[in-house]
């Protein structure tokens, strides 16, 4: 039975991690300069949890990208993906449990993506 | 558990009320209502581990006759919330008005510090104008009689939101910690940087607490909420679909409305229309833990 003092300090204790979604766009458009298009943040879900940059359809390329990550993961020690593509690049890397992805113009290098 | 008595004249609408906020009656159904026998008792559970026992109390006058003196004690003691119902059409408001104030003699014998709802009801009948001026009228003349103790009026309807804001009102009335639920909620609120979050009661959807950043000119957008979601999930049930979450957006502001605990459905208003659904659902998720932990908490 937990009298007013106790409950309120377990209440205290209590941490929520949560995200700040008008900071993020702000945040990945840091990203953007140098050829870079457009830049992903995506869920373990393949849904899109934010962007920055141009509208290529990004909830098509969300769920792409992470379709794509997820059947190539099988090793544990992958750490990018990297494609080519007709009309640009893209780099692919997980950060803390999200992936984050880069797309970049035909002008912009993989080194440089890679970097970003 | 906390005691709640649903009194009022016969055909004042209790019975109808009661089974639209908790037995997800629609309005039209309650024309297949019939008169109450007797006071009947229900166990509504509400937010999980909070009892409501509603005492619907009939109203042949043989019965009022009863409460009032064999019954007196047994009916009026430890009552946490008295709600009173006046029908605003009533024929004989002199008798409406003796037996209420019978009743709060009886509350403040027993019940002194328990809170006094009523409720002027199917005010639908009534031209609005003439309404408003009737229902400052009955409200000055029942808080006369009441006294010393405090009343709240409202003006209610079943066939619109009015009955929410009503309802919603007297639950608030009885969550315990309910200041504490609303600076979490404010909190969660101005992370998620939203222009306004509700917390509705799972079951009936009733408004249990709001928090906003951003000021809204329709003050009724509450109960008129309760209102649409409540429909639109009993229509749901009758496809056999449960209802579990929605999103709704247009070009002013999406609307992200899930279940946040085992007995709250949370509504998250984001205007910025960049923000992405899933965003919106990891804060719900981190939150949920949180929230989830208040309620239990809740001492019975």
């Amino acid at each position: 039975f937990f009298n007013y003092q106790q409950q309120k300090k377990a209440l205290e204790m209590a941490s929520m991690k949560m995200l700040r979604p008008k900071v993020l766009p702000k945040v990945l458009s840091q990203a953007n300069t140098a050829g870079v298009k457009t830049t992903l943040l995506i869920n373990s879900e393949g849904s899109l949890l934010a962007y920055a940059g141009a509208d290529i359809g990004n909830d098509a390329v969300a769920a792409i990208v992470s379709n794509i990550w997820s059947s190539t993961e099988d090793n544990d020690q992958l750490e990018f993906i990297i494609m080519e593509c007709e009309q640009g690049k893209v780099v692919v890397t997980k950060v803390s449990e999200v992936l984050l992805c880069l797309i970049g113009s035909e002008i912009a290098e993989f080194g440089m993506l890679k970097a970003k | 558990k906390k005691k709640v008595l649903l009194m009022g004249r016969r055909a004042a609408g209790k019975t109808s009320m009661r089974s639209i906020i908790f037995a997800n009656y629609i309005a039209r159904d309650t024309a297949a209502l019939s008169p109450t026998i007797d006071v009947e008792s229900s166990q509504l559970r509400f937010l999980g581990n909070l009892t409501l026992n509603l005492w619907d109390c009939g109203a042949q006058d043989a019965f009022v006759d009863n409460y009032l003196n064999n019954q007196r004690e047994h009916i009026f003691s430890n009552v946490s919330v008295l709600i009173f119902v006046f029908d605003v059409e009533s024929r004989d408001v002199q008798k409406d008005i003796q037996y209420f104030s019978a009743a709060m003699k009886a509350m403040q014998q027993y019940s002194s510090s328990a809170r006094v709802f009523c409720l002027i009801h199917k005010m639908d009948l009534v031209p609005e104008e003439a309404g408003e001026r009737l229902f400052k009228a009955r409200e000055a003349e029942l808080s006369r009689i009441a006294l010393p103790m405090k009343v709240t009026c409202f003006k209610t309807s079943i066939w619109d939101e009015t009955l929410y804001l009503a309802w919603s009102s007297i639950v608030y009335s009885l969550i315990p910690n309910v200041s504490m639920l609303e600076k979490q909620l404010d909190r969660f609120c101005q992370v998620c940087e939203a222009d306004e979050v509700v917390l509705f009661e799972r079951a009936t959807f009733l408004v249990i607490s709001h928090a906003s950043t951003t000021d809204h000119e329709d003050v009724h957008r509450f109960e008129k909420i309760s209102n649409i979601i409540k429909q639109f999930k009993l229509s749901c049930s009758k496809g056999i679909a449960q209802f579990q979450s929605m999103e709704v957006r247009n070009s002013q502001f999406t609307a992200f409305i899930d279940l946040l605990t085992s007995n709250t459905y949370v509504m998250v208003i984001m205007s910025d229309p960049t923000i992405q659904a899933s965003a919106i659902n990891i804060n719900i998720k981190a939150a949920r833990k949180f929230f989830e932990m208040f309620f239990q908490q809740v001492p019975t």
